[in-house]
């Protein structure tokens, strides 16, 4: 296909003097009804929370009865919740590891990339993570770190019996293990998206660049990485809503957010407010400033790699 | 640098998930590459590590699942002594796991039919029906893509309160299609644009109607994309958590993935090591998973990576 699409949609259908004339049919009655079943769905259970979320954060609604105006009452509960400001600074340290989240599946894809011996198996393995639910991942590494598992007992028929803990309730050792299984756990899904940004680019750049006298190193530095950027730029929106937004099937089964807040996370801290907790108006103010911060977050994000655009 | 850029500019395919799979060009590139090798070695041993790591749960899963409580708790580290069925036979009928594998199934089968259809109707439009709004509608779905869901459960939660669908499959299936079927549109909507137009200017000349030529050409020519979002949705959705405890409140219609993060509530089940039952469990619940990952691969890997914007 060398036509763009856009080229074809300005295009004026064709005129045959003959009988049968193309026709392509167009407005929006045509349309409407492929996109009614999306429209529906989507409108009811993804448009409407939006607004209702809104409404029930400044409404006490009751089970029975109506409800009761309370205006901003929640928003200014959340400037003093110890709990949510925790759940707010992990997930902020979460980002702030963005030398490992960038590092480690640059480094695999790189080397996938490059051939290195084994690879293929490389690229089968490294990929079983983003394919297991993080449930399972998280019941695995609860059994695994609990203190009569095998991590523990593996110490201890090392002799090193002074190392043993309860990995998880250890206030020192539960969020760098968060830390560490979350990264196990989005190594294999990053890789995929760096290898396939390393697959789109021209072996003949490379290859340009050997022939000039460039070593591996100013290959990666000056072709390799300037051209993966817009997969670094893919890359840290989407792990920043899935910090913000996807952590709780993971830190659910891991820690459920201890010990002492720990490993509490925003999205968590939403489930365990309304459902745990029962207190779904302040729930739902949590979810709309959460909201807005994705929303804000991403703007921002997509202005500056915009910026970055125009600048080289 | 900007040279080099120019010579392949933006370099598209991040929308089409038919060509390129991840795998490195076959071609081995000369110059310094012997060097190269010598120096990948301390790298070469860090992946190895990685990859065991990542594959030890599917041995954990599967050693752990076939050997006694007593046998784990003597060393869970060792190499398993007594093999027992007992486990998987605990999980399956006290853990109730036969009850969540058919509500799994149930929903997921009838959630990802859904999210295929009703992805490839709205995509249609969108790409062959020039119409207002047409734009924004494809920004609305983009921005729904990236926008999460879950941070909206509350409400989404309370909307299908309202209709009374807590607890359904009826209520499950809807929430998960509207999950779901923003990623569908998108990447369908990808593959439909690389389906020249005049394929169906001929059908319409043929005297076709609009939907007939949906049918027998839209469709056959993006059944591998469709193929993709299939497995991919399937996948996902079995594995989803927190609209599936959310909504799925009674104990009898959970799925197996919340079955599986529910466990140590049963208190048949939370003995003194319950590690063996629980790594029961968690086979169960990873058994589709993993057969889609062996047979749909690449497949996969190219859909997970389709999704990826610009």
């Amino acid at each position: 296909m060398t036509t763009t699409r856009s080229g074809d949609l300005l295009r004026r259908p064709r005129r045959h003097p003959t009988s049968h004339a193309p026709h392509r049919p167009s407005g929006i009655l045509r349309a409407l009804p492929y996109l009614i079943p999306a429209l529906a769905v989507l409108v009811l259970f993804r448009v409407v929370p939006v607004f209702y979320s809104i409404y029930l954060s400044t409404n006490q609604v009751p089970d029975y009865g109506p409800s009761k105006l309370v205006g901003l009452t929640n928003y200014r509960v959340m400037l003093d919740d110890q709990t949510l400001h925790a759940a707010l600074k992990n997930d902020l340290f979460l980002l702030l590891s963005f030398p490992l989240w960038i590092a480690l599946p640059v480094l695999v894809a790189v080397l996938i990339h490059e051939r290195i011996w084994g690879w293929r198996v490389f690229l089968a393995v490294f990929f079983i993570p983003a394919v297991l639910s993080p449930v399972v991942i998280g019941m695995y590494y609860t059994s695994l770190l609990s203190f009569n598992g095998p991590v523990n007992q593996t110490l201890t028929n090392l002799g090193l019996e002074s190392l043993t803990r309860g990995w998880l309730v250890d206030l020192h050792t539960a969020f760098p293990v968060l830390l560490a299984v979350w990264l196990w756990s989005i190594t294999g899904l990053g890789m995929l998206f760096f290898l396939n940004g390393l697959g789109n680019i021209d072996p003949a750049i490379w290859e340009a660049a050997s022939i000039d006298g460039a070593g591996w190193w100013a290959r990666m530095r000056y072709i390799t990485v300037p051209l993966l950027r817009p997969v670094f730029e893919f890359w840290s929106i989407f792990v920043m809503i899935l910090v913000f937004s996807g952590l709780f099937p993971l830190v659910n089964t891991l820690t459920n957010g201890g010990p002492g807040n720990k490993t509490m996370v925003a999205d968590l801290y939403i489930y365990l407010t309304a459902f745990t907790g029962g207190r779904f108006s302040y729930a739902s103010a949590i979810g709309v400033v959460l909201f807005g911060l994705v929303l804000v977050f991403v703007l921002v994000q997509l202005h500056l790699f915009r910026r970055g655009d125009r600048g080289t | 640098m900007s040279v080099i850029g120019r010579t392949r500019p933006e370099s598209g395919g991040t929308g089409h998930i038919e060509p390129e799979s991840p795998a490195p060009a076959r071609t081995r590139r000369g110059g310094g590459r012997r060097r190269v090798r010598w120096t990948l070695i301390p790298a070469w041993f860090l992946l190895v590590l990685g990859a065991a790591s990542m594959v030890l749960p599917v041995l954990f899963i599967l050693l752990t699942s076939f050997r006694t409580p007593k046998d784990y708790a003597r060393d869970p580290a060792s190499v398993p002594r007594e093999w027992t069925l007992d486990n998987v036979r605990q999980a399956w009928t006290v853990g109730h796991f036969n009850e969540y594998a058919v509500n799994s199934l149930w929903v997921v089968a009838v959630a990802t039919l859904l999210v295929v259809v009703v992805s490839a109707l709205a995509a249609f439009p969108l790409v062959f029906i020039p119409f207002r709004g047409s734009q924004a509608a494809l920004t609305a779905v983009i921005a729904l893509m990236i926008l999460p869901a879950s941070i909206m459960v509350v409400p989404t939660f309370k909307v299908v309160l309202q209709l009374q669908l807590q607890s359904t499959y009826t209520g499950l299936i809807l929430v998960y299609v509207a999950l779901s079927c923003p990623f569908g549109i998108y990447i369908l909507s990808n593959s439909y644009r690389a389906i020249p137009l005049e394929l169906m200017d001929a059908a319409y000349l043929d005297g076709a109607s609009q939907f007939k030529a949906f049918v027998t050409i839209i469709i056959p020519l993006a059944a591998p994309s469709l193929r993709t979002l299939t497995v991919l949705t399937a996948l996902s959705l079995w594995n989803e958590l927190l609209f599936s405890l959310v909504i799925m409140q009674a104990p009898e219609m959970r799925t197996l993935t919340a079955g599986v993060a529910l466990i140590n509530s049963n208190p048949q089940l939370s003995g003194v090591d319950n590690t063996p039952v629980l790594a029961a469990a968690l086979g169960l619940t990873s058994v589709l998973p993993f057969v889609l990952y062996l047979i749909f691969n690449s497949s996969i890997s190219r859909g997970m990576t389709a999704g990826a914007l610009k």
